[in-house]
């Protein structure tokens, strides 16, 4: 900048008293500042909470591994599918180990065979990345409160939203065991310095029968709390709808902070995906044996399902999400749940 | 969003150096004479003009004393200008690096005029330990490792020249080492900044340069209140001597006194007030709180120890000694410390590392451990460790990471299938 510039700047005009009233407004938060010793307005200042350091607001990130999470999403107030959409079930095929094979429909695996199993993993960073992300899958034997047994824990490279190693894949060899029947496997994503921790672990919980008036399913439900606990349910009829087209999703004029963007969206989505609206229909015919077991620390018991739903012309099945809940006086947990798929045996 | 205010530039031998703290005062000194210059030619025109010699001495008078204060302005206004773009010097782009924090993160302080936020980074796998610690740096020309704080330590340095940061720690070679044709002619600290400077910008002299003006005004006010006060002084002394009859020397003494103080109020309370002003802008610096998703917990403050992964804009900094160091600052990222694989430390004194190699390759040797970067094994995991961090960081400050960022179908915040949209016919041009 030259001096007649420079000089420029220094004669009085608007910027001198825009200057001005800046500096006053400086002087009072210092006052204020001064006088509130204790009180100190951290949402105006770089430092911590405790004062103790210095946050580095705008460029200190963490990344945000997520899956599809029943616990968080039904902590939000939405209903949910335990047909997880990002863990998957794929055959081995044993004259090649690194190829992948067909997806498994869901349901009853055979014992003692080898799958594949996909965990789908996101970002909902778009500044942070997770290079080395731990992703540990377990399966439990069936139903929900059941012990958890490992399968193997991978390393992914998960690159921020909207990279190409955004969704990443972990990938598990995994051999059912002896016994045979319904798991229901289990991706925990583990990261430190999570923004979000709560999005972390999702199930896969699917029975699958054809309905002969009625279909019947059976899960174990276990209480692994330290106290006697009843056990209630929920049921419900939510299926994941189809994603809109982008071009349905009107643009938005307004500048929107990620905050703002978020707010809105997690509205928008209740008003989609609101837990409590989609009842089981009054047409259909469900049976839950025992339906509010009182269960001691560590006892488990096989719950019993009856359903004979009421089916359209044509439809070939429909579902029915089953939420389990452990109750003790105020407190109620949840405990995980299943999605029983109900094919029509009328028709082929 | 990271904050730029500074732009680097191009430096070749025999251009004007950078912007140094040592021209500060010529800066000051320069703008100052300027203005007291034009604002005594203009005066004493106005003066002669309006009221002949007398308006001419008494135009002089003011000339000057506004001129000095147009002058000020001007200086905080070139001093802005030179800091913000005439400082740094590119040494080529943005950089990544992986290390540990060595001290917790601190800002200039208003009495250094900087609000910038830094911190010295220790390139992996170069150990923290006290006895670590580097008193000058290396001489790689002459192929001798730096000073160290315990001795111990630097026999082992010695013993194990590849793991010092200028001989042959992969990222302090590239990163700290000396550049020719830059330093050559402008200087390097042998015993400053001995780690990796990481600083983050603040913006302090942006909002100098915009209050130059009402700064100038305000310092005048106080300069007058001052004058006026010094007046006030003399002429109360004047009048507690005439009305006590005084004997000389016991006046004289009042008369210090009584003006020292009428002079000192008005000056402390202008430098307390623009001090209190100046404060509340600098503190004004909130950082972008809104960038989170809800659901996202606060943050824990980056700390001393904290292993990290950053990324930002190398330069050379030629407003001190002279360093390299990464500026600004555009991502800081916390590695978790749970798990030895995802970072490595040179560490001799601990041999019984039980390692797994997060590349499902062979876990080192206790031999490797000892060796450090001499090991092959050892050197080629420091880099592939790095890499594995730098190339995802890198990825994501891309232009197509960014196009796609904008994408509707990226605008989710919960879980593409609960708010997200079907990417239909989007795509990246």
């Amino acid at each position: 900048m030259n001096i007649a510039a420079r000089a420029r700047t220094a004669v009085p005009g608007p910027q001198l008293f825009r200057g001005l009233a800046t500096l006053l407004n400086g002087l009072w938060r210092s006052l204020h500042n001064a006088l509130h010793v204790g009180r100190r307005d951290t949402s105006r200042s770089s430092r911590s909470a405790d004062d103790c350091c210095l946050e580095l607001t705008n460029i200190y990130r963490r990344p945000d591994p997520l899956l599809y999470s029943q616990y968080y999403l039904m902590a939000l107030g939405l209903a949910v599918t335990w047909d997880n959409p990002d863990i998957d079930v794929f055959e081995f095929d044993p004259t090649d180990v690194q190829q992948r094979g067909a997806l498994v429909a869901a349901g009853a695996l055979p014992p003692n065979t080898r799958y594949w199993v996909r965990v789908q993993v996101w970002n909902g960073s778009g500044d942070a990345p997770a290079a080395g992300l731990p992703v540990a899958l377990s399966y439990l034997d069936f139903g929900a409160g059941i012990t958890s047994n490992p399968i193997g824990t991978q390393q992914i490279s998960l690159g921020v939203k909207g990279s190409p190693h955004s969704p990443a894949y972990a990938w598990f060899l995994w051999t059912t065991p002896e016994g045979g029947g319904h798991y229901c496997i289990q991706a925990l994503l583990i990261w430190p310095d999570d923004a979000n921790p709560w999005n972390n672990l999702g199930q896969k919980n699917i029975q699958v029968a054809t309905a002969h008036s009625p279909a019947r399913f059976r899960f174990e439900v276990r209480n692994t709390a330290s106290q006697r606990r009843w056990i209630e349910f929920e049921s419900d009829v939510y299926e994941l709808p189809a994603q809109p087209p982008c071009e349905d999703v009107p643009a938005r004029h307004r500048p929107e902070s990620l905050r703002e963007r978020s707010i809105r969206q997690l509205d928008e989505a209740r008003s989609l995906h609101r837990r409590n609206e989609w009842p089981v229909p009054y047409s259909w015919v469900l049976t839950i044996t025992p339906d509010q077991p009182l269960l001691a620390p560590g006892e488990s018991t096989t719950i019993q399902v009856d359903v004979e739903p009421s089916w359209h012309d044509g439809q070939r099945s429909a579902v029915l999400n089953l939420n389990v809940f452990g109750v003790l006086e105020d407190t109620r947990n949840h405990l995980g749940g299943v999605t029983l798929q109900i094919l029509n045996g009328q028709v082929a | 969003m990271f904050r730029q205010y500074t732009k680097c530039f191009t430096y070749k031998d025999g251009d004007p150096k950078p912007f140094n703290e040592k021209d500060e005062v010529w800066v000051g000194l320069k703008n100052g004479a300027l203005g007291a210059f034009f604002g005594a030619l203009m005066g004493v025109v106005v003066g002669l003009l309006v009221g002949g010699p007398v308006g001419a001495v008494v135009g002089l008078l003011v000339g000057v004393f506004s001129g000095v204060y147009v002058g000020m302005a001007m200086a905080i206004s070139d001093v802005s200008n030179k800091w913000l773009n005439h400082r740094l010097v590119c040494l080529g782009g943005d950089v990544c690096a992986v290390g540990t924090v060595l001290k917790s993160p601190e800002d200039g302080g208003l009495g250094n005029f900087d609000n910038d936020e830094y911190f010295e980074l220790v390139p992996m796998p170069y150990p923290t330990g006290a006895g670590w610690l580097y008193t000058e740096r290396g001489d790689w020309e002459n192929a001798k490792v730096g000073r160290v704080t315990g001795p111990g330590e630097q026999s082992l340095l010695e013993s194990h020249p590849a793991n010092d940061l200028q001989l042959g720690n992969p990222q302090g070679v590239a990163l700290m080492r000396s550049v020719l044709g830059v330093t050559k002619a402008l200087g390097y600290s042998k015993t400053e900044e001995l780690y990796v400077h990481c600083e983050a910008e603040g913006d302090f002299w942006v909002r100098m340069n915009d209050l130059a003006s009402a700064i100038a005004a305000l310092a005048a006010v106080g300069a007058v209140a001052t004058a006026a006060g010094a007046l006030a002084g003399v002429a109360a002394a004047a009048a507690i001597c005439a009305a006590a009859g005084l004997f000389w020397l016991i006046c004289f003494i009042v008369a210090v006194i009584v003006i020292a103080i009428c002079t000192a109020i008005p000056a402390a309370l202008t430098y307390v007030a623009l001090k209190a002003a100046l404060q509340g802008v600098y503190d004004a610096n909130p950082g972008d709180v809104e960038d989170t998703h809800i659901g996202d917990r606060p943050k824990d403050p980056i700390v001393q120890g904290d292993r990290v992964a950053v990324f930002g804009t190398h330069v050379y900094d030629g407003f001190h000694d002279g360093w390299n160091e990464i500026h600004p600052l555009k991502l800081v990222m916390r590695i978790p410390r749970e798990e030895w694989a995802w970072y490595l430390q040179w560490d001799p004194g601990d041999l019984t590392l039980n390692d797994v190699d997060p590349a499902g390759g062979a876990p080192l040797t206790p031999d490797d451990l000892m060796r450090g970067l001499e090991s092959d094994a050892f050197r080629r995991r420091t880099i592939w460790l790095k890499d594995r961090w730098c190339e995802l960081i890198s990825e994501a400050f891309s232009d197509p990471v960014h196009t796609s960022q904008g994408l509707r179908s990226q605008q989710w915040t919960i879980h593409p299938q609960v708010d997200g949209c079907r990417d239909v016919h989007e795509h990246i041009e």
